[in-house]
């Protein structure tokens, strides 16, 4: 097996959604060829919908808004039988739920699409730099190297094999809201100085995603 | 007026005792005062009233017993008359009261001139009986004639009596005196010789066959209109009264109240400020000083003082602006000192009596109301105080408004007649207020270490006190002394002018002053700090600093120097017994004292001013209650003059003071000369006294048991040190001889020395016996041999430089000679020569030698063997490698100089890529003060001085250079001191050698090498104590209250930090360790945890030495938190230059490289929990942050870091981190469905950390194992198992899964770890990797290190 099949990839939110999905039980999507189920991104929450079963949001890490789901339906489960132990589970995932504000820097995992397994505000807004970074050594030194193991059958996509009719539709809401140069200001601002405190910082525009200056 | 009783002036003085009476406690005042008949049936109806005095005993003779009956007394109140020497005050202040059967003092309250030489009836008194039961003082505050005196009306004047009415009416007696009575100076006498002419032959001569001439000037202010002037009788002086109410007094006049009209002085003072009529008086010129001439108006027999019959309205000079002298200060007496020199008035003002004679001593006691008049208002420059002083001057007068109740002794003061006295006579009157606060202070100060003579000195022999103050005042400090006549005539030159030009005074304040003076800076400090807090908002400024989850405040420390302080410190060097801290210390207590150039270890009995130091306050920022400290001020005169009670009550405030010994002045040098000198015969007949060269290497700590050993006559005190391999010699010297001529006979002595060192080893070398088997003499020593060894021996002449220090010969010329005590070449030797290390033993009588000792300095010891050829190896004194210091033996520090300047560099051992330091400041910066100051520097402060000169041939220079050789060689050989960061790459070399699962029993043996460590502390606190008592951090600092405690360290330079543990003993716990502070730690051992993990451990070998502090002061609120891995010791600096790896390229790493990777928890699947094996180890000291006592002996991880996962095992801190214990204990968990973040109340029993804690307390041992797939490991396959039988509840079970899940929701850490090789994964439960087959197919990693990720670091390190 692929070692990176169990591990949460680091991949941006551009290349998250250009995963392939490949047909299978459980559905398995790849990247480059690899398979991978899990994924990790780091960003800021621009949108957010709370329902009984499940709260939506969108993460947007600077190269694209990825949406994620996190299931809020423990509580049923027991009811309905599940086991005793899933209430701290409950409680643990709705405290999550809670954390997850607009404009927060968030680090989600989960399963792809993402069906998020957990949920970490981030204190330093350097941990979003520091992420994509990851993304970019891990693709270095890992993602983008030949596979150990391929799926049988799969293809890789070309890069534009992504855009097909449904995904320019899926495109044009998980349009990043923030500018790519945004993404390099913030970058360098942060390389460049010294230190910030976290709290120090001034807070970035994250808050408003209809702000038009996005 | 029935029931009153009459007493006896001779009742009064029999009971002798404080009485308070009146005639009538209930009949209004305009009562009359009982007939003669009533008295006597009175009398008749009470006999004789002893019974009335006995019966009311009065216990407490400080308390005026008040007679309950109304009580009359009958008697007449008169003039001392000169023949009768009542008490000193009788000229002066005191009228009498005589009833017949006795005299007594009298004082009356509103002194009518009618009633003076008349019976009156007093009808309220107070009796106060003098010290000697010989008489006492009759305060009158009512009185009234009889009835039968009264009907006459006598005219209120004073005169003298008939006895010598024989009229000469030749007596020019015309001239009188009207006017207003402004100020009369005391009762003086001029010697006879010096009477002018006039006086002489003045028909009233023969007053003065006496001899001297006794009276008293009063100065009158006249007026001058026509009509005064021209009134030539008194019948005329009172109509001018009556006529004219438009006088105008201005013009001064003198009249000299001579002998017998000098008794008049009591009732005039009374009549200050009043229009009076002086009749009968004549006319004279009166020179001072052979240059000043006064006219002045001298009393005659004929001479009458009266009252104008008519009252007359007369301006008051109260209020009159007479600056700066004049005026009037009415207040009570709160306080009388110094023999009545000193009076405090209203509590604030001070009232100097510079003469007894103008007091009224008898009635100026505490809680009399006084009125002062025509005194000097002086603002005294007292560098410590501000105050307001009233000064006294012959004119001054002091009268009584209100007698006092409150006070019963009686003062009375001669004048001084010693040498301090006149001293004090000459001062100006701040000057003369500060000598009086200095007597107080002395007294005090050296209660029981000199005796009241030596410090206030006799007639013919000057005390401590003037020397001091002799030495300390500045010139115009002293004024020059007039007359009587002068000072009276001339008091509006006010003597008080030259007081502006006073430098500021110090004083030098007892220490308990001090101290207390000290707390109460602290509380002012700290409670403005809280004030400060207040107006920002916070609700605290108690900053912590948590180490391992364990909170500690922070210390704040404050350097005040001794300008701002304003006082000078006075007391003997002495190192205290029960602490083992050097201290100043005099009669009212001590203070802890660090003294950077101290060099000498033999302490004198000499006395030590310090002028200039710095005083350190450090505590804990305790939140104050103000009302509990309240502190009445140390410093105020009050408190300097009466018995200053103290009692110290901040346990969490620690006082210090740093100065220079070069800065203090010695007040009593006594003889500094060492014993083996001052017998000169013993110098003589020995010939030649050998000193062995010692450096100090190390100090073993003395250990807390100390005092127990003084008893038992042991010892534990040690010294390691090094004996040079040159020996010190004096020779015999002519002390006659001059220094010139020594000079010149310095080569020549010294080859008369080598002469006599032949012999020697001629003697020497005929005593086989003396010589081991092991020397390099041959045992058939021949004369070939002896000429060999000769020529191996060197010389090097120490020059015209040996001195002792403070000693009487100092610059004296003795000398010296170093000889090689070696049998090997000079230059082979000091190559080759293995350092020979000795051992100091201090007997528990030596204690203070030990304290003393300096590491890194030179001492001579004496040799006992008398032969002048010793072998280090060979000397008897330094058998078995130990030397035993007793109270008599003397170790003398020792500096060297070389003619020409020599650097001494430690030589750096850079080869291992340690880097060393260089130990012992030599500047200071701002707000930071020198502990020890660099040993170069201070070559002044050692006992011995030796000065070494080149000598002129080239044999001589070869021998300097190599003395000089040997002795940077020892000093680097006495230890190199490594920084911080040297320090951890050590510590990283044990880290990085590759470690598995060891032996645990393997680990219980503290193992490891010993360095020494410099570096700033940057906190300390305690976190364990063996007394199992809880204590807090505030008693770290204190040491009062504990023997010996755990300590941890947290020292830093600028890049690293390391952590130090171990147990200290208070004697070794030196004076200012704590934040901020520079230190040396000697001999701190460098080993392992159980878990691997590299520490630095205290052994009871080590010893800390303090270099420096500096200020420190906490930030509002901050609240340090540093994470358990950062605190481990290793900086993530240093850490993250381990490379960035990936986990799933481990496999191509060797097993043990170290490897670094960013990754997550994912889940746990196998985890251990233990309750700690120890307890009390952590201390409750930082209850709210309480790291749980738990102990994780192994625990599984799957860690995933986007490329691979892995399973990686860890424990202890480790495991702690990845579990986020540190952050979750202190969280509450409630065992409902509900639970909530952080807890609301941190003291709350719910705490996870609590919680945790009591399951493991009840189980013991807890294993924890995940049968959930990879990596979806949740907590729903979890299994349990326990030690004990214990049923294991829900809520248990739910802790346990929610800490598991709330590990496995963190954000990203650096692990540090290396591969596990198949030996070591053999060691894990085999069993419980079979049981996980999914486990097996990851990568298996132990990790070393766990620690946060700092985003931006990490990313500028990616990009680089």
């Amino acid at each position: 097996m692929d070692p990176i099949q169990l591990a949460h990839v680091k991949l941006l939110t551009s290349d998250l959604l250009c995963l392939t999905v490949w047909p299978s039980n459980p559905p398995c999507s790849t990247w480059k060829g690899r398979p991978t189920s899990r994924a990790e991104t780091v960003g800021v929450v621009v949108s957010r919908e709370c329902k009984d079963k499940f709260l939506r949001f969108l993460v947007d890490d600077g190269s694209g808004c990825i949406p994620c789901i996190l299931w809020l339906n423990h509580y049923y489960l027991i009811s309905h039988g599940g086991s005793s132990n899933l209430d701290l589970m409950a409680d643990m995932i709705l405290k999550q739920s809670e954390i997850v504000q607009l404009g927060k820097l968030v680090r989600v995992r989960g399963m792809l699409q993402i069906t998020v397994r957990d949920v970490v505000v981030e204190r330093d807004p350097n941990a979003e730099v520091l992420h994509w970074l990851d993304c970019i050594r891990l693709a270095k030194q890992c993602y983008d190297l030949l596979p150990a193991v391929t799926l049988p059958g799969s293809v890789r996509n070309s890069p534009q094999d992504g855009y097909d009719q449904e995904s320019q539709e899926w495109g044009l809401l998980f349009q990043p809201k923030r500018s790519l140069s945004y993404f390099f200001f913030i970058l360098m601002q942060s390389l460049l100085r010294d230190t910030p405190s976290p709290g120090a910082r001034p807070p970035t525009p994250h808050g408003n995603p209809n702000d038009p200056s996005f | 007026m029935e029931g009153v009783q009459i007493l006896s002036v001779s009742d009064l003085l029999r009971v002798s005792r404080p009485l308070t009476g009146a005639a009538s406690l209930r009949s209004s005042s305009s009562s009359s005062p009982p007939s003669k008949r009533s008295k006597l049936q009175s009398i008749q109806e009470n006999p004789p009233d002893a019974p009335l005095l006995l019966s009311d005993p009065n216990p407490n003779p400080r308390i005026f017993s008040p007679l309950k009956r109304p009580v009359l007394l009958i008697g007449i109140i008169d003039l001392f008359r000169e023949d009768v020497d009542h008490c000193c005050m009788s000229r002066n202040q005191c009228l009498s009261f005589s009833d017949g059967s006795s005299r007594i003092c009298c004082s009356v309250l509103d002194l009518d001139l009618e009633i003076i030489g008349r019976e009156v009836h007093v009808l309220a008194w107070n009796f106060v009986p003098f010290k000697d039961k010989k008489g006492g003082v009759l305060e009158v505050i009512r009185w009234s004639l009889p009835a039968s005196e009264a009907a006459l009306e006598l005219a209120a004047s004073l005169s003298i009596p008939s006895t010598s009415s024989s009229q000469d009416t030749n007596l020019i007696s015309r001239s009188r005196a009207f006017g207003i009575l402004r100020s009369i100076s005391p009762v003086f006498s001029v010697p006879c010789a010096k009477q002018s002419r006039d006086q002489k032959n003045s028909p009233c001569g023969n007053l003065f066959d006496a001899g001297d001439s006794i009276g008293f000037l009063a100065d009158v202010l006249t007026c001058s209109c026509e009509l005064c002037c021209n009134s030539s009788s008194i019948a005329d002086c009172h109509s001018s009264v009556k006529e004219n109410t438009c006088h105008s007094f201005t013009k001064s006049m003198f009249v000299y109240f001579l002998t017998p009209t000098s008794w008049w002085r009591p009732v005039l003072c009374k009549l200050i400020g009043k229009l009076i009529i002086v009749s009968g008086l004549k006319k004279k010129l009166i020179f001072v000083g052979g240059k000043e001439s006064y006219v002045m108006f001298v009393t005659t027999v004929k001479s009458v003082v009266s009252l104008p019959q008519f009252p007359m309205k007369v301006k008051p000079l109260i209020g009159r602006p007479m600056s700066p002298s004049g005026g009037v200060y009415k207040g009570v007496v709160t306080g009388v000192y110094m023999q009545g020199m000193a009076v405090e008035l209203d509590g604030k003002v001070w009232l100097l009596v510079t003469d007894p004679q103008l007091a009224p001593q008898h009635c100026l006691r505490v809680g009399a109301v006084v009125s002062v008049q025509n005194f000097h208002w002086v603002h005294p420059k007292f560098s410590w105080t501000r105050m307001l002083l009233l000064g006294t001057c012959t004119r001054t007068s002091i009268d009584i408004e209100s007698f006092s109740l409150s006070e019963t002794s009686c003062r009375s003061r001669s004048q001084s007649q010693s040498l301090l006295g006149k001293l004090i006579d000459s001062l100006t009157f701040s000057a003369r207020f500060w000598v009086l606060l200095l007597i107080s202070c002395f007294k005090r100060k050296f209660a029981m270490i000199f005796s009241d003579k030596e410090i206030l000195g006799s007639k013919n022999k000057e005390g401590l006190v003037q020397t001091y103050a002799s030495n300390y005042l500045p010139s115009n400090a002293f004024q020059s002394q007039h007359g009587m006549f002068m000072n009276f005539c001339k008091h509006d030159q006010c003597p008080c002018r030259s007081e502006s030009s006073l430098e500021p005074l110090k004083l030098a304040i007892p220490i308990s002053n001090f101290i207390s003076r000290c707390e109460a800076k602290w509380v002012m400090m700290l409670s403005q700090k809280q004030q400060v807090t207040e107006i920002v908002g916070r609700k605290h400024c108690l900053d912590h600093f948590i180490c391992e989850g364990i909170s500690n405040c922070c210390m704040i420390r404050r350097i005040i120097s001794s300008e701002d302080l304003g006082f000078v410190l006075m007391g003997a060097l002495k190192v205290s017994p029960s602490s083992g801290r050097l201290q100043l210390v005099d009669a009212t207590g001590s203070v802890d004292v660090v003294i950077p150039d101290l060099l000498s270890n033999n302490i004198d009995q000499n006395i030590y001013e310090v002028k200039s130091y710095k005083l350190v306050l450090e505590g804990l920022p305790m939140q104050l209650d103000h009302w509990q400290y309240h502190f009445d001020e140390p410093l105020l005169c009050r408190n300097i003059f009466k018995h200053f009670s103290y009692k110290r009550t901040l346990n969490q405030l620690s006082v210090y003071v740093q100065f220079y010994l070069g800065d203090t002045t010695c007040l009593n040098v006594a003889s500094h000369v060492p014993s083996f000198m001052v017998g000169s015969n013993n110098l003589k007949s020995s010939g030649t006294e050998m000193f062995h060269l010692l450096l100090v290497t190390h100090k073993f700590p003395a250990n807390d048991n100390f005092q127990d050993e003084v008893m038992s006559d042991s010892s534990s005190l040690f010294a390691d040190a090094f004996v040079f391999p040159y020996n010190l010699y004096f020779r015999e010297t002519n002390e006659d001889s001059q220094l010139a001529e020594v000079m010149q006979d310095n080569q020549k002595s010294k080859s008369d020395f080598i002469d006599h060192q032949k012999d020697l080893t001629e003697e020497w070398s005929k005593q086989p016996r003396l010589v081991n088997s092991s020397s390099r003499i041959p045992l058939t020593a021949s004369r070939n041999s002896c000429q060999d060894f000769e020529r191996r021996l060197c010389n090097i002449p120490c020059s015209h430089s040996f001195t002792f220090r403070r000693s009487n010969l100092h610059g004296s010329l003795l000398p010296g000679y170093l000889c090689s005590g070696h049998s090997s070449a000079v230059q082979g030797l000091l190559a080759n020569h293995p350092a020979s290390r000795i051992l100091l033993e201090f007997k528990s009588d030596s204690f203070s030698k030990y304290q003393l000792l300096r590491l890194g300095a030179y001492y001579i010891l004496k040799c006992s063997n008398k032969g002048l050829l010793c072998y280090v190896e060979d000397c008897e004194c330094l058998a078995r490698g130990k030397v035993l210091v007793d109270s008599q033996t003397n170790l003398w520090s020792l500096s060297f100089s070389f003619d020409e300047i020599m650097q001494h560099e430690p030589a750096q051992d850079n080869s291992s890529g340690v880097s060393s330091v260089i130990v012992g400041g030599t500047t200071s910066f701002q707000n930071e003060l020198l502990f020890l100051q660099s040993l170069d520097q201070i070559q002044g402060t050692s006992d011995v001085h030796l000065h070494l000169s080149v000598g002129s041939t080239e044999p001589m220079k070869n021998e300097m250079e190599a003395v000089k050789h040997a002795l940077t060689r020892f000093l680097a050989m006495s230890g190199c001191i490594l920084s911080v960061s040297s320090c951890v790459q050590i510590m990283m070399g044990e880290l990085i050698r590759p470690s598995g699962i060891t032996d645990p029993q393997s680990s219980k043996l503290l193992q490891g090498n010993q360095i020494s460590l410099n570096g700033d502390i940057e906190n300390v606190h305690m976190y364990d104590c063996k007394s199992g008592s809880c204590m807090s951090f505030q008693y770290v600092a204190n040491g009062d209250r504990w023997r010996v405690c755990n300590i941890c360290i947290h020292v830093n330079d600028d890049h690293q930090m390391v952590r130090i543990r171990g147990g200290i003993s208070r004697c070794a716990y030196p004076v200012g360790m704590g934040p901020g502070a520079n230190a040396t730690f000697h001999r701190v051992l460098v080993t392992c945890t159980s878990s691997r993990r590299p520490e630095l451990v205290l052994t009871p070998i080590s010893f800390i030495v303090i270099n420096s502090i500096k200020e420190v002061d906490c930030q509002h609120g901050k609240e340090v938190f540093l994470p358990s891995s950062r605190l481990s010791m290793l900086d993530e600096n240093f850490l993250n230059t381990f490379s960035l790896s990936l986990i799933s390229q481990m496999k191509q790493c060797v097993d043990s490289k170290l490897v670094r990777f960013r990754c997550r928890v994912v889940a746990i699947h196998f985890l251990v929990l233990e309750s700690h094996p120890t307890g009390s180890a952590r201390l409750q000291s930082g209850r709210q942050f309480k790291m749980p006592e738990v102990k994780i002996p192994l625990a599984g991880f799957v860690l995933d870091d986007g490329s691979s996962l892995s399973c990686c095992w860890a424990d202890d801190c480790q495991a702690e981190t990845l579990l986020r214990l540190h952050e979750t204990s202190c969280q509450a968990f409630f065992c409902g469905h509900k639970f909530s973040g952080r807890a609301g109340n941190r003291n709350s029993q719910h705490t996870i950390g609590n919680q945790l804690e009591r399951i493991l307390k009840k189980n013991h041992r807890v294993i924890i194992r995940n049968y959930g797939a990879v990596p979806d490991l949740s907590c729903s396959d979890l299994t349990f198992s326990f030690d004990s039988d214990n049923i294991f509840s829900n809520s248990e079970e739910r802790l346990l899964r929610f800490i598991i899940l709330n590990a496995c929701c963190g954000s990203i850490l650096n692990v540090l770890g290396n591969k596990l090789d198949s030996d070591s994964l053999k060691q894990l439960d085999s069993e419980l990797l079979e049981s996980q087959a999914s486990i097996q197919s990851l990568q298996n990693v132990w990790v070393k290190e766990v620690w946060d990720v700092n985003p931006l670091n990490e990313a500028r390190n990616l990009l680089l």
